[in-house]
């Protein structure tokens, strides 16, 4: 436990020092700076256009996070070796693999707070000075309660780039395999509701098993997506929120799990 | 060496700007293909309302950018465009906003009454999704049943202002060819968001009310002479009127021969005469 603890530090620190990171923050504020004059070019409500593209811009920072920096420093620790000293240490690979989890998960909820933050602040200036006849109702704290469901799919992404950092060799190939979750992931529901509705009827029954199998094995993204709901305020019932965090945590817990039984019959040369 | 690849390099600057200066792009699609609802959901993900939002924005750039009337092809892109807006973000009020009140006036007006019924489903408790269909049946389809259907669902609606039964009323009892219109933006005057769509209305609405009142002049002229005046010139010489009222869009005045007025800008900025 100790060690898994003093694994996550080291790996959050040494993500902290990455220019990808740095360059994906800096990235991110200034796309908060210039969302009230893209905002600007829409009309009537632009501070919903604001809330929208601060929003994605949170959850476009954390994804990015967890693609690059999951796949990334998993690699490098196997190519540059530095794998043998960890290992060389009385730690087990279970604890090399939560531990790795752990440091990557806190960067990704460092930046994600962070961006948050500025992210309320920005939406905070333009509700302010922004002149609008009937002052459009912003959810404030549904908007963090937003945040914090995009950590937990940005989490999510990062156990499944750890899944597939636990047994290919390339970090290129384990980005490509968690992009392609990512997009499968994002897209199930919809495509099961198409399905289901007056389009399936043309549907071809194959289509349609694939389309079922996807939505029962890859990870059901659309359930983390509170976005739409915390702008347009929509009512959240906490049932439904508590439930998709804990899909989302099992599902974490059952990727760590089969990382770390995979990465233990793995060979290292 | 590495001088002279200073130099070269630096001599290359005002080739770039002169030939960026001076070359127009070439024209492709003025307006851009719009992918179906199915294909645009899927592939938005969960930036669905930062989609919307972008066709808003590219439908308010294209409707505010333009000088005259936009074309037949354009009104009907902005209605495709609205509505895949709505159904990328159906709780969002601004595609039904601009496809209600703007997108009618130039046509696509059964394009528009399936996206605001499609809205009303998720809007409920609006009370400008069915005011605005109530209006379009009125005026457009020349409807008055059905508008007064969708009118008496927005008066009934928790959020109607209360000056609304009042508005309605009015639109049902006054007679001439513009009397509802002017009574309906009223209403969209007093609802309206930002200052840019209230200064828009402002307009239409201080174009409305001359063109009524020209052609409640028009019918007295008529009453007086037993004939329709030409043009507005005719009332002044008579004296109904002291000078032929000015055109907020630029436009002139005139009458048509049934005795309707319209003007030469079309209610459009920059005035582009008709026939364009």
């Amino acid at each position: 436990m100790r060690a898994s603890l003093a694994l996550a530090w080291v790996t959050m620190k040494e993500g902290l020092r990455e220019r990808a990171f740095l360059g994906i923050m800096i990235f991110a504020f200034l796309l908060l700076l210039a969302s009230g004059a893209i905002a600007d070019l829409s009309i009537g409500n632009i501070i919903k256009v604001t809330q929208d593209l601060g929003l994605a811009t949170v959850s476009f920072t954390a994804l990015l996070l967890a693609f690059f920096m999951g796949t990334h420093l998993m690699a490098k620790d196997l190519d540059k070796r530095s794998v043998y000293m960890v290992l060389s240490k009385p730690i087990g690979r279970g604890h090399y693999i939560f531990g790795k989890y752990g440091g990557l998960a806190a960067l990704v909820g460092l930046s994600t707070a962070l961006v948050t933050l500025f992210m309320l602040a920005t939406t905070f200036y333009f509700y302010k000075t922004t002149r609008l006849y009937t002052p459009p109702h912003v959810a404030w704290a549904k908007l963090i309660l937003t945040s914090l469901f995009i950590f937990l799919e940005a989490s999510l992404i990062l156990a499944v780039s750890i899944f597939f950092s636990s047994f290919t060799s390339s970090a290129l190939l384990a980005l490509f395999l968690t992009l392609a979750v990512y997009l499968v992931g994002q897209s199930t529901r919809q495509v099961m509701d198409f399905i289901q509705g007056p389009l399936g009827k043309k549907t071809s029954p194959i289509v349609k098993g694939i389309a079922k199998l996807a939505y029962h094995i890859f990870p059901d993204l659309s359930l983390l997506d509170l976005k739409s709901a915390a702008v347009h305020n929509l009512p959240m019932p906490a049932g439904d929120l508590l439930k998709a965090a804990l899909y989302a945590m099992a599902y974490i817990l059952f990727l760590l799990i089969a990382a770390t039984l995979i990465f233990k019959k793995r060979e290292m040369k | 060496m590495k001088k002279v690849l200073w130099a070269f390099m630096l001599s290359l600057l005002p080739v770039i700007h002169l030939l960026h200066t001076h070359t127009s792009p070439v024209k492709g699609q003025v307006l851009p293909p719009l992918p179906k609802e199915e294909v645009a959901k899927i592939s938005a993900m969960e930036f669905k309302s930062l989609l919307s939002d972008y066709y808003v924005m590219e439908v308010a750039q294209l409707f505010g950018g333009k000088k005259g009337n936009p074309s037949k092809a354009e009104i009907i892109w902005m209605a495709k465009a609205l509505d895949l807006a709505a159904a990328l973000d159906p709780y969002y009020t601004e595609p039904y906003y601009f496809a209600g009140n703007v997108i009618p006036w130039y046509g696509a007006v059964d394009h528009v009454i399936r996206i605001l019924k499609k809205g009303l489903k998720f809007k409920k408790g609006d009370w400008r999704l069915p005011f605005y269909l109530g209006f379009i049946y009125y005026y457009f389809k020349k409807d008055p049943v059905t508008g007064a259907k969708y009118l008496a669902m927005a008066t009934h609606s928790p959020s109607a202002p209360s000056y609304l039964p009042l508005l309605v009323a009015r639109l049902y009892s006054e007679k001439g060819h513009y009397s509802a219109a002017i009574a309906y933006l009223e209403g969209l005057y007093r609802s309206a968001q930002d200052p840019k769509a209230k200064e828009m209305i402002k307009k239409r609405f201080q174009a409305l009310i001359i063109m009524d009142r020209l052609e409640k002049l028009a019918q007295e002229y008529k009453r007086r002479y037993g004939a329709l005046p030409k043009n507005p010139e005719d009332l002044v010489k008579v004296g109904m009127i002291k000078e032929v009222p000015r055109d907020p869009y630029g436009g002139k005045f005139y009458f048509k021969k049934d005795g309707t007025v319209w003007t030469t800008s079309s209610l459009r900025e920059g005035g582009v005469p008709k026939g364009r």
